[in-house]
């Protein structure tokens, strides 16, 4: 898609064009594509098909589903597909932005929001029926396994995972022996209006223990100029006089330099 | 993600923790800090009796109820208690919103001989039940307590039944039974040791820092200032410090150094162990480096009376200064 984009924006003659995308798709992006996914020196064409083409395709589906939607059948999207055409649209923008500006050299590869997109998709299509949605999923992997034949993933054993949802039980399920006890502890200790504040780079704990942000930048790792910093502790001076924010969460010696544990 | 610690890139916010708070617990792999005027009280842990439907087995049972039957499991006889403890009407909510998937199995028994049993529970899901198995070791001492853990997934799964396995021509009397719910919180004290590696960052502060703190700042302690430099390395120096230096604004510790070769300094102070360490390059001329002191809790916290400084390799210093914090 992102080739498409170019075509049409760029001044570059179109035979320039296809000729530094034969080189792309013939050497550099075998150089570029994730290796960590493959323990092998092959389906290198599958990969590149995989990671430039079909993964950032589902965008294309997002914005031609809307287009259809918005121009010819004039039926209005809801607050959340509008939040999903908007990360469809972000995701494309930085995908091609990111392949302009650094061409094809660089190390490492970035899917933004698309796998996320992937797997909303039954939900922007308003694919409600659940056989569907399953339907949907078993395709998904299909085209996976086709991009990267590994038969490995399949015999897995937490491959999938069912759970059975009663109504009022919350969709997000976390790790519960990183958050779990933590969650089970703020639960018992703060009452409803109180909060906390996380200083291990972890804004994910706020949303399983659900309760409020005093910072508007909850992420530690945005807190670091001048400004934001005061900012951030003129916040918690607030919420601390109110006696909102009986307890700091805290990790020591550089643990905290990662966001939500993952690096 | 950058390898810089919250405290340091986020000093003004870990400089409002240290004052506000101090440290109280410890929850899984988490610091628990709470605010100085907060009071605190830990949550007991809840405790479930399980009345006991099923006291003695011994070899002689029948194998209709409880008694001799063939382990599937271990493929040997074994004498088997189904259904020894009463699990109608246990509300596993009462054991936290995990409903006791924390939790565990406490067992009081008395044994005839030394061994090893096996505790199985069934949870009953929706559509089918599932059994989990958890050995125990038995032993012949008396009056024993044995703690299992009940399985972790059984959070939606209701807790159905208890069987209890142990090996042949064994008489077992089962004495007491309760679930009770694992304490996840411990207290960790005041104590917080904090090892800070700032690798170039001291000297980019020193540089480059555009209000140039290495210089504005108001120099509050000379620890040493000598036109003949000192020379550092892995035995160190020891600089005294006045333990009532003023720390409401923060503090940096500003140095003067060059080194031949490239060189770790390492500060070190206090008595929770915290340290910082930075990287010295090789210059034939003196650097600043500049390490904010209050982004640990040890400084800001404890009565400093001396730092000690040294060296990977030699470094030379020419000073050593306290300023205060902008």
């Amino acid at each position: 898609m992102y080739m498409a984009i170019v075509l049409v924006t760029s001044d570059v003659p179109l035979s320039a064009l296809l000729e530094r995308y034969r080189d792309f798709l013939s050497v550099g992006a075998r150089s570029l594509t994730s290796e960590s996914l493959f323990d092998t020196r092959t389906h290198h064409i599958s990969r590149i098909l995989f990671q430039y083409l079909l993964i950032p395709s589902v965008s294309v589906v997002y914005i031609c589903y809307a287009i259809i939607r918005g121009f010819f059948q004039r039926t209005p999207f809801t607050t959340r597909q509008l939040t999903l055409l908007h990360l469809s649209i972000f995701s494309t923008a930085l995908f091609v932005r990111s392949i302009i500006r650094y061409t094809l050299f660089r190390v490492g590869y970035c899917t933004y929001f698309f796998y996320f997109l992937a797997m909303c998709l039954p939900f922007y299509l308003e694919i409600k029926r659940a056989d569907l949605a399953k339907a949907f999923f078993v395709l998904l992997a299909l085209v996976y396994i086709c991009a990267f034949p590994r038969i490995d993933i399949l015999l897995d054993d937490d491959l999938f995972r069912f759970h059975d949802w009663v109504p009022g039980m919350t969709r997000l399920r976390d790790n519960d022996d990183q958050y779990g006890r933590l969650v089970e502890f703020f639960d018992h200790h703060l009452s409803p209006e109180q909060t906390f504040f996380d200083f291990t780079n972890a804004p994910l704990l706020y949303v399983m223990a659900d309760r409020r942000i005093v910072t508007s930048i909850p992420n530690n790792l945005a807190q670091a100029s001048e400004r934001i910093q005061t900012s951030v502790v003129d916040e918690l001076e607030a919420a601390y006089g109110a006696g909102k924010l009986p307890f700091v969460v805290f990790k020591q010696n550089g643990a905290s330099c990662m966001m939500s544990g993952m690096d | 993600m950058d390898g810089v610690p919250n405290e340091v890139r986020s000093y003004r916010v870990a400089e409002f923790i240290y004052r506000n708070y101090r440290p109280l617990g410890r929850v899984y792999l988490y610091e628990l800090w709470i605010a100085n005027d907060a009071a605190f009280q830990e949550r007991t842990p809840a405790v479930i009796v399980l009345p006991i439907t099923r006291k003695i087995i011994e070899p002689s049972a029948s194998s209709d109820t409880d008694g001799a039957t063939s382990c599937p499991w271990t493929g040997e006889d074994c004498l088997r208690m189904w259904d020894f403890v009463d699990l109608d009407g246990l509300n596993t909510s009462e054991l936290g919103p995990k409903r006791g998937t924390s939790s565990t199995l406490n067992l009081t028994y008395v044994s005839s001989r030394k061994s090893s049993g096996l505790i199985r529970f069934d949870h009953r899901y929706p559509s089918h039940v599932v059994g989990k198995f958890e050995p125990f070791p038995i032993n012949d001492q008396g009056r024993t307590e044995v703690s299992v853990p009940l399985p972790k997934d059984g959070t939606i799964g209701e807790l159905e039944s208890v069987t209890l396995d142990v090996p042949p021509d064994t008489t077992f009397e089962v004495v007491d039974a309760r679930i009770i719910e694992k304490r996840s919180f411990h207290y960790i004290g005041t104590t917080v040791t904090q090892r800070f590696d700032l690798r170039e960052l001291p000297y980019i502060w020193g540089s480059f820092d555009e209000r140039d703190a290495a210089h504005r700042t108001d120099v509050i302690a000379t620890l040493y200032d000598d036109p003949e430099e000192q020379v550092v390395d892995w035995q160190g120096i020891t600089l005294p410090v006045d333990p009532a230096i003023d720390k409401r604004s923060g503090n940096y510790l500003h140095i003067r150094a060059r080194a031949d070769d490239a060189a770790t300094v390492i500060v070190r102070y206090g008595t929770m162990g915290s340290r910082f360490s930075f990287n010295v390059g090789p210059s034939d001329t003196y650097n600043d480096y500049l390490i904010r002191l209050s982004t640990q809790w040890s400084w800001m916290t404890e009565g400093i009376d001396a730092l000690n400084v040294s060296a990977t390799y030699p470094v030379r210093i020419e000073g050593v200064h306290v300023r205060r914090g902008d």
